[in-house]
């Protein structure tokens, strides 16, 4: 980046390319202002792909250094906010490769397609039978419960959640990130919220069954489970 | 519906919902989706894991406390500082051995050192080698009484003794027996300049002669038996 600074200092208001701007001229407290403005929604990204605090405040930090060093690279064709999701995505995945998790095991596409009988319903029915996730009564159960499915995921489930659910990067992103091609990026997608689905609904419906005698007389209709939920 | 319909069905669901259909082909998807109660329930379903999964992480970081950031901060600075320091470090040109020995001279150290070489350059050069006096000066002095080494006359105008004292400046190399120094020859009565003076926890006197040939001077260093107070200390 450019040394030289600006005369006038950049309100705390300014939007994020002028704060990008500055930050190019060197501008050392607009660079911090802007990356202040998404430090906490980098951690969570990356706590959603690495599932450890340290680490995703590792990322944070990474995060702070790379793009300061390629600030001077982002011309503006995507939102600053885009441009920085891409390098989080990219400082993770490197992350979790250094790693070397195992958890990878189920990650060929073809088992998932080899004349499986699985029906594409969710088990237990539709998610949405189990509440508003605006309730106050039932977020913390049903947050509590997406963090334990995200736990069983694989790492590139996990990932391809993560990239679109969070950061909300198109499948040609996600398949740059993730060196693939892109039917590999929709396969891999569907197959990660079929999974994810399929452990919330064991989840949240397993913690929605009062008594083995209310589910009897229901008949164990999910919908008609849900009603007796506060 | 057979089962690859049903499957390409629900992938374009999912390049719907993300987005991912050309204008086309969303419009169709949109009246299947209208015909289709089963295929709308999935499409809640797909809208509720998002949420559900955006506010679990947003709620990951919300909890965080202000100063890991902070922390995040403080280690970013000092990654900047020492990109800078190591930035200036390269950007300054190598020094070449000439340009170090010229920074060098420059120095006061350099100069102290250079006239401390010097006088001994002086020295050795009017005394001769060896530990004492030229062979001059020893043949001008021939006929002068040999020193006694051991003398401990207290008497500022008698020939002081040339005491193997490690603080004889004319001495130019490693301090011989005392008998040695008994080449030295002795200042003529009334010739001398006699100082008693400290040094380095010993005391001593200085005496120094012009030599026969011009301006030359040379220096005893006489160390007494015991420390005496003297006029000044080295």
């Amino acid at each position: 980046m450019a040394s030289k600074r600006q005369d006038l200092p950049v309100p705390h208001d300014a939007d994020d390319l002028a704060l990008v701007a500055a930050a190019q001229q060197g501008d050392r407290r607009a660079f911090r202002l802007l990356m202040q403005r998404y430090q906490r929604k980098v951690y969570s990204v990356a706590y959603g792909f690495l599932r450890n605090s340290e680490d995703a405040l590792d990322v944070v930090q990474e995060s702070f250094i790379k793009v300061h060093r390629y600030l001077g690279n982002f011309e503006g064709n995507s939102s600053f906010y885009t441009w920085l999701y891409r390098i989080v995505a990219n400082l993770c995945i490197d992350h979790l490769r250094r790693a070397k998790r195992h958890k990878d095991v189920e990650f060929d596409d073809g088992l998932r397609h080899d004349g499986s009988e699985e029906s594409s319903d969710v088990a237990g029915g539709s998610l949405s039978q189990y509440g508003n996730p605006g309730d106050m009564l039932r977020r913390k159960e049903i947050l509590r419960a997406v963090e334990l499915c995200l736990d069983d995921l694989s790492d590139k489930h996990r990932s391809v959640i993560v990239m679109r659910e969070l950061q909300g990067l198109s499948y040609e992103e996600m398949a740059q990130e993730m060196a693939c091609s892109k039917g590999t990026i929709m396969s891999r997608l569907f197959h990660a919220r079929r999974n994810m689905q399929k452990l919330l609904a064991d989840r949240l419906g397993a913690h929605a069954v009062p008594s083995g005698k209310d589910n009897e007389e229901n008949g164990g209709d999910p919908a008609s489970v849900a009603k007796v939920m506060p | 519906m057979n089962r690859s319909s049903q499957e390409q069905l629900e992938h374009d669901l999912h390049a719907y919902f993300d987005g991912e259909l050309d204008d086309a082909t969303a419009t169709q998807f949109e009246s299947e989706l209208a015909e289709h109660p089963a295929l709308k329930a999935r499409f809640e379903d797909l809208q509720f894991l998002r949420s559900v999964v955006g506010k679990t992480l947003e709620s990951a970081g919300e909890q965080v406390d202000a100063a890991r950031f902070e922390q995040a901060w403080d280690a970013f600075d000092a990654h900047l500082d020492r990109e800078a320091r190591l930035k200036h470090a390269v950007a300054e040109p190598p020094v070449s051995i000439w340009g170090r020995v010229s920074a060098f001279i420059k120095t006061p150290v350099a100069w102290g050192v250079g006239g401390a070489a010097a006088a001994a350059a002086v020295v050795f050069l009017v005394v001769g080698p060896g530990a004492g006096p030229s062979n001059t000066q020893m043949a001008d002095a021939s006929d002068q009484p040999a020193p006694n080494a051991k003398a401990d006359e207290p008497e500022a105008d008698a020939a002081p003794s040339l005491a193997p004292s490690p603080t004889h400046v004319a001495d130019a190399e490693s301090p011989k027996a005392p008998d040695a120094m008994t080449e030295f020859p002795l200042p003529e009565a009334n010739n001398a300049d006699v100082e008693i003076v400290d040094f380095a926890g010993h005391s001593g006197r200085i005496s120094h002669i012009d030599g026969k040939h011009g301006t030359t001077t040379v220096i005893w260093v006489q160390e007494d038996d015991e420390s005496v107070d003297s006029e000044r200390s080295l």
